[in-house]
């Protein structure tokens, strides 16, 4: 399978269902469950999926390629324990903050008349 | 004689009482930092010094003059300067030094006073006001500060009570703003809503209504009074923007309070960017962080964008904010999340490329980066970021040898990169040079070595290539595959006796290996023609013979052996020749219209129509009828070849018609050329091609592109068909590509030299410039193929 073809296809670890660090015998594992669930001759297009998923992780070389060009909720996740928390106050409304907000409020237009007035 | 540069005065050299005078008359033209600047400089010439031996000095009278005029003008120029400052503690420091240099000037005092109220200073704020109105107690300003003093440090009832001593006349705006605020201060925030009702000013009147009733504790009758903003039908003054800002940032707190993140953000925005826009200190930098970091920290995950908008926004009112600074990346990385969720990809690809530039390592970003890019078909920004990739890995090899599947990984990328920066045409170099980071990682990997080797082939260093391939021989032995290759690096690198042995060697190991079979018999063909472009008949005949020794059915030395028969008049030999290619291909119209091309050139035209009659019972398509035609033309037999293109036109598609075209045009034959594009028009009217053809022949061929277009008045019909062809291209995806092309041509017949006009010369004399000569810059694209011409023999 070529670069391009892997950019559009479906993720082999969604259809069987995998987290992308799954050793060998997990994929073939869940390989098989799934081939028992969806049999050839029962859902034929269900195990053409099945089976295409497995042989895009079954061999090391193929899984390479799989990897290298997957981008997965896994790749794109931002990581919210980077995010780093204001140490300042929360603001908050109370009676003590708008009296001292209104003084500030008052010393600003106060200046602001010195200035006019200069 | 060079001008003697004029010197300034030092301040030495300048009479200090004249800088002084100087800077009081720049003060009262309101030069302020032009007179801050010469009273710094004046200032310490004129402290009071002993002299070197301690005694007194004498001080001439005018400058003890300049001396008690020096702290009441540096004062005044402090106080002025002051007001320019925006960071409030630099201001606080001029003020002090202005009132320690002039205690008496109240206004110093009653600015600086608010500075300290301002920065937290309440008790120092107090003091100021406190002096201030001793030293002029019945000024309504100084009473106003006095009483704002009182409240800031926690006594409204004293406050009260100054209020309470105001005349009742001169009970203004200001007073009910004061009394409202003191009962505030008192708990009565009924009252001081009921205050509101006597301010005039609407910015007043909502403000203090909205804040009493939100310490009243009614949100309600808060939002609603918040919600309003007061009708002006003016740019607001600093007064009311600074009301205008706190009512704004309060709406952003009940809004946050509430959940309305969005809102809140877009008062908070607007209360940032009033007290910017007016340089004031409401409200403070760090209540807008503050308010910013809450909204961002909630919407992170639900609205990214908005956490973006907050962040950048507490980076502009404070760019020093680390926090905010870290947390918009970790956002944009949250954003191009949800984007890539949507299949927004671009606007994840734009994210993430900002996310890159502060962590250009990242393994993430790169490998996301480089596989969407590619799905966008930005290939070659998708080579930058899998370089980077690769390069990273590579660093990492040996860390990370143990983790499972990496080197395959590694391998695998090493060879997406190659084949990517081949298809998108990089750098030479650059490419070998990745393929050599490839090999050292995985010396052993023969694969990887061969592509080296084809790699210096292709970019004509037959050598380097021989060396690859000795590396891999050593390793692997010795191969008819290996061995063909290394003989076509020899017939590159013009060693003609190595690259036969070695293809006689290959043979010899694999008789039927196709790829040594192939290349050797196309060496062997190269050896032949040029044999008989020197007219070495009998070498000529000989590599044919040796072609027909490894393939004796092989067609193309067949029918050059058959020439070269009919050159020396074995015609009998010759026939037999071309009976056998006939013999071993009945079926193919292609050899029959190829030997009667043959049979065309040495005047044997009987011979050749047979086989042209024959070819078309085999196939009438119009493809061979063309090439039928093309034979014709090929010997100069123009009416006949005319004759057979028309006969094809009647079913040929527009790519055909365009080669008859081009044919025709090669031949010098531009009229009848036209005919064939106008068809390819009518068969494809929405296809750009025909037009650019029908343009470069306006132009008269590729050499417009050299010298100008060959007749000045086809200038505009050329520019009309290149727009056309660009409006077409244009209109369909599936033309699209053919829009640089076109703009390529416009841009290289703009910039052509017109000197062609001057040149006695024809069209058909410039054919000695050939297409691919450096000297005439990079090749131009193929367009009319200078197909040379058959000679009869």
């Amino acid at each position: 399978m070529n670069a391009e073809n892997l950019l559009t296809a479906e993720n082999p670890y969604e259809t069987l269902g995998l987290e992308r660090g799954a050793d060998e015998a997990e994929i073939k594992q869940a390989y098989f469950n799934l081939v028992r669930e969806h049999p050839p001759e029962r859902d034929p297009e269900g195990f053409k999926r099945i089976r295409a998923a497995y042989e895009k992780l079954r061999a090391a070389g193929e899984r390479a390629e799989t990897d290298l060009f997957l981008i997965d909720e896994r790749d794109v996740a931002f990581n919210a324990g980077q995010l780093q928390r204001y140490a300042g106050q929360p603001p908050a409304i109370t009676p003590e903050t708008i009296k001292s907000d209104l003084i500030a409020l008052e010393a600003v237009l106060l200046m602001e008349e010195v200035i006019v007035g200069r | 004689m060079a001008k003697q540069k004029k010197k300034s005065k030092t301040p030495s050299q300048v009479p200090v009482h004249e800088l002084v005078k100087t800077a009081e008359e720049q003060l009262s033209r309101g030069e302020t930092d032009k007179a801050l600047h010469n009273l710094r400089r004046v200032e310490p010439l004129l402290k009071p010094r002993p002299s070197s031996d301690g005694k007194k000095i004498t001080i001439p009278p005018h400058i003890v003059a300049a001396q008690a005029a020096f702290p009441s003008l540096l004062a005044r120029a402090l106080f002025d300067h002051s007001f320019k400052l925006v960071d409030l503690e630099q201001r606080r420091g001029a003020l002090e030094e202005a009132v320690r240099l002039a205690p008496a000037e109240v206004r110093s005092r009653l600015t600086l006073g608010v500075c300290r109220l301002l920065t937290g200073d309440t008790a120092g704020a107090y003091a100021d006001f406190q002096k201030a109105d001793e030293m002029h107690p019945n000024d309504p300003l100084i009473t106003r500060a006095f009483a704002l003093g009182l409240l800031a440090t926690g006594r409204a009832r004293e406050a009260t009570g100054v209020l309470g001593s105001w005349p009742r006349e001169s009970r203004d705006e200001t007073w009910y703003r004061l009394n409202a605020l003191c009962n505030l201060a008192e708990g009565n925030a009924e009252i001081a809503a009921l205050i509101s009702g006597n301010l005039k000013s609407p910015f007043a009147a909502l403000l203090v209504k909205s804040l009493s009733n939100l310490a009243a504790g009614d949100t309600a009758a808060a939002q609603s009074a918040l919600d309003q903003l007061p009708a002006i039908d003016h740019n607001p003054t600093n007064s009311e923007a600074a009301m205008l800002a706190t009512q704004l940032y309060y709406s952003s707190l009940v809004n946050l309070a509430a959940g309305r993140d969005k809102q809140a953000f877009g008062n908070l925005r607007e209360a940032g960017s009033l007290a910017r826009s007016h340089s004031l200190p409401l409200p403070s930098a760090d209540k807008l962080s503050a308010g910013y970091h809450a909204i961002a920290e909630r919407a992170v995950t639900t609205d990214p964008a908005l956490a973006i908008e907050c962040w950048q926004e507490a980076l502009r009112s404070n760019p020093a904010d680390k926090i905010a600074q870290a947390n918009l990346e970790v956002a944009k990385r949250a954003r191009a999340q949800s984007a890539w969720r949507a299949g927004q990809t671009e606007q994840a690809v734009a994210l993430w490329q900002e996310a890159l530039e502060t962590s250009p390592n990242d393994e993430r970003l790169l490998r996301n980066l480089a596989i969407s890019l590619e799905k966008l078909e930005r290939k070659d920004e998708a080579v930058t970021h899998w370089r980077a990739l690769a390069r990273l890995w590579r660093q990492q090899a040996k860390q990370r040898a143990s983790e499972t599947g990496f080197k395959d990984r590694l391998l695998r990328l090493e060879q997406h990169v190659i084949d990517l920066m081949i298809a998108t045409r990089q750098d030479e170099q650059a490419i070998i040079n990745e393929l050599e980071a490839a090999i050292k990682l995985d010396p052993d990997n023969h694969e990887l070595r061969l592509q080296i080797a084809e790699q210096h082939l292709a970019f004509g260093k037959p050598h380097l290539a021989v060396r690859q391939l000795q590396l891999v021989e050593r390793a692997q032995g010795e191969s008819a595959d290996l061995l063909a290759r290394k003989a076509l690096a020899f017939a590159i690198s013009q060693n003609r006796k190595e690259a036969e042995k070695t293809f006689e060697r290959a043979i010899e190991l694999e008789p039927d290996n196709k790829v040594a079979k192939t290349t050797y018999l196309t060496f062997l063909g190269d050896l032949a023609s040029k044999a008989d472009r020197n007219e070495q008949t009998e070498r000529a005949m000989e590599y044919c013979r040796k072609q027909l020794s490894i393939d004796p059915n092989y067609a193309p030395a067949l029918k050059h052996l058959a020439m070269l028969d009919f050159d020396l008049e074995n015609d009998a030999e010759a026939d037999e020749l071309l009976n056998r290619v006939i013999e071993n291909n009945p079926q193919s119209w292609q050899q029959r219209v190829s030997i009667g091309g043959i049979y065309l050139s040495f005047y044997k035209n009987k011979e050749a129509e047979a086989h042209f009659k024959k070819a078309i019972e085999i196939d009438s398509s119009p493809g061979c009828i063309y090439s039928i035609g093309q034979e014709y033309l090929d010997v100069n037999e123009s009416k006949r070849a005319l004759k057979f293109f028309e006969q094809a036109a009647e079913k040929a598609g527009m790519d055909l018609l365009l080669e008859m075209a081009v044919g025709l045009f090669s031949h010098g034959l531009t009229k009848d050329g036209l005919q064939f594009v106008d068809k390819a028009i009518k068969a494809a009217p929405d296809h750009p091609e025909p037009h650019i053809v029908k343009a470069l022949a306006h132009a008269g061929g590729p050499a417009a592109f050299i010298f100008g277009v060959a007749n000045p008045k086809k200038r505009a019909e050329v520019e009309k068909e290149l727009d056309e062809a660009e409006r077409l291209a244009s209109a369909r995806k599936e033309y699209a590509s053919a829009l640089p092309r076109i703009r390529e041509y416009r841009e290289r017949l703009t910039a052509a030299n017109p000197l062609r006009s001057l040149l006695p010369l024809g069209l058909s004399d410039l054919d000695f410039l050939d297409e691919d000569d450096d000297d005439y810059g990079p090749p131009l694209p193929p367009l009319f193929s200078s197909k040379r011409k058959k000679k009869r023999r």
